[in-house]
């Protein structure tokens, strides 16, 4: 049974793999937003200020590389991303498609469906970060310490969690939803406003504050910035908030899921 | 016929109030995003170096004025690559060549729709932006600047006319498109003043016509008059007819290619 599982993922990764693949040039467009994005911050940094790095940002977040700063931020966010977008697209191409119906009626579980359309975009998400890091060092002067890096790699699986939560609760609404595509765009920006990838959320007004806390991705970004700045011991605080708002997104997502699994037995999906 | 299209369009554009709230909120939270970048580098909102450099030392006006016409500027753009493979997917392209109406018509209808439907999305994120960043803009500040936002619509319109042609002739061409209207930011000085760019750049930069509306809107929201800005008015006036006639001239080799080829199939 399991051995048949695997096979099915496997299944389904490969065939996500080859529909992204099919069209390379996607692959540069994507590579090239990393781009975009840390070079507009480079840029912007340099016009406003005429400095590589920021007093103003040092006294907010601890770090005076405004670069680093946004590298760091970019990375979560794009790891991040990818559980939402690998559970939620991988349900709108096929709705799109017509072929969603066939997918669930396979002999697999539905996870394995969701969770092959994610390994996809994993490794991809790792293709890119082996592609970023070396390319941001040379173009932008990034100050890349490995060691300090790795120090975050547990806390970014520790907010892993809760991202999948929230991409498994995200999955199960966008079944029942005639046009996901918006709903999903509308969710898509407010994770990427409230991220805190490009500023710290400490300088949004309260009420996002609050909201962007409430969310697992401000706070893994926050909990991983600190954590490769300062180590373990000055970071207590932010990893036991990640942690708490992590379990408490796992929860939520499998809830959810399981909820919308038996509606679908009884209601049946969205057909397009 | 073009108003037709164009009714089409809006039609199929608002039938979902969703889709229009996500478009909303997708433009004003990638504002958001620079700006607030630029505020937590600047530790504030006034730069000395940005008003040295351009004028206009507030960087949520600089930042809104050029995003919100950066925005503008590549949807007759965006219109003509996913517009018309949109039609291409849904195999209606080809119906739509074979109607009694002449094709540049049919795509110029698409791209009018889209940027008058994207000019009054981003008519809404500016006052969102405006409120939000607490800018002040007055009606006879909007009046002035309207004689040049009109031009760079024209200007934006005949850009983008060439992409009609190459989109007929390449299957997907939307991460090339998409590459492009990024570099767009960097090449126009969206975000940031182009002083601080390469020279070859800034001499680059001048062949869009981006660069100069920004320029000129920036300066009318900074106190200044059309005297002030007279070289990007008339870059802004020659690029008009060239990329238009450059335009044209793409879309016609093009379509005289497609007769042979036939058109990018789906």
């Amino acid at each position: 049974m399991a051995a048949t599982e695997l096979r099915a993922l496997w299944g389904v990764a490969v065939k996500s793999w080859r529909i992204f693949l099919s069209y390379k040039l996607w692959f540069i467009s994507d590579i090239a937003l990393g781009f975009f994005f840390v070079g507009q911050a480079l840029l912007i940094g340099i016009g406003l200020t005429g400095e590589r790095n920021s007093e103003a940002l040092q006294e907010l977040t601890g770090y005076s590389d405004y670069v680093t700063f946004a590298v760091l931020g970019f990375m979560v966010l794009g790891f991040g991303l990818t559980f939402l977008s690998g559970f939620v697209w991988s349900v709108v191409d096929e709705l799109y498609a017509g072929t969603l119906e066939y997918s669930f009626a396979a002999p697999m579980r539905r996870i394995t469906f969701f969770l092959g359309n994610v390994l996809t975009r994993i490794l991809l998400s790792f293709v890119y970060m082996a592609f970023y890091v070396p390319a941001f060092v040379l173009l932008f002067g990034l100050s890349f310490d490995p060691v300090a890096f790795s120090r975050a790699i547990p806390v970014l699986l520790l907010g892993t969690v809760g991202m999948i939560g929230m991409g498994m609760a995200a999955a199960g609404i966008v079944l029942y939803l005639r046009d996901p595509g918006p709903f999903i765009s509308i969710l898509e920006m407010l994770v990427f406003a409230l991220s805190g990838a490009m500023y710290p959320v400490s300088i949004l007004p309260r009420g996002l504050q609050y909201l962007a806390r409430t969310l697992p991705y401000a706070p893994t970004t926050e909990a991983v910035r600190k954590v490769v700045a300062y180590g373990y011991g000055a970071s207590t605080n932010e990893i036991t908030y990640l942690l708490l708002v992590s379990l408490a997104y796992g929860l939520l997502g499998y809830l959810t899921y399981k909820w919308s699994e038996k509606q679908a037995r009884v209601v049946g999906l969205k057909a397009y | 016929m073009i108003l037709a299209v164009v009714e089409k369009e809006f039609r199929m554009f608002f039938r979902y109030p969703l889709r229009v709230i996500s478009s909303i909120l997708v433009g004003i939270v990638f504002l958001l995003q620079f700006v607030y970048f630029g505020q937590a580098v600047l530790g504030g909102r006034y730069s000395a170096l940005l008003e040295a450099s351009t004028g206009m030392g507030d960087y949520p006006t600089y930042a809104l004025i050029g995003y919100v016409l950066w925005w503008v500027s590549v949807s007759p753009m965006e219109a003509y690559v996913w517009g018309v493979r949109r039609e291409l997917q849904r195999g209606t392209f080809e119906t739509n060549v074979l109607s009694p109406s002449r094709l540049t018509g049919l795509l110029f209808g698409l791209a009018l729709s889209w940027l008058l439907m994207d000019s009054a999305l981003m008519a809404v994120v500016f006052a969102l932006g405006a409120a939000l960043f607490d800018i002040p803009v007055t009606i006879p500040l909007l009046l002035k600047s309207l004689p040049a936002i009109i031009a760079s619509l024209v200007a934006f319109l005949g850009f983008g006319f060439i992409f009609a042609g190459l989109v007929m002739l390449l299957k997907n061409i939307g991460p090339f498109a998409q590459i492009f209207e990024f570099a767009m930011l960097f090449l126009s000085g969206v975000f940031f003043p182009l002083a601080v760019m390469p020279d070859w750049v800034i001499s680059l930069s001048k062949l869009f016509p981006l660069t100069h509306s920004v320029n000129i809107v920036r300066t009318l929201f900074a106190g200044g008059g059309y005297s002030d800005v007279g070289s990007s008015l008339l870059w802004l006036l020659a690029l008009i007819p060239l990329y238009w006639g450059i335009g044209y001239l793409l879309f016609r080799w093009a379509e005289r290619t497609t007769r042979v080829i036939g058109y990018g199939g789906y």
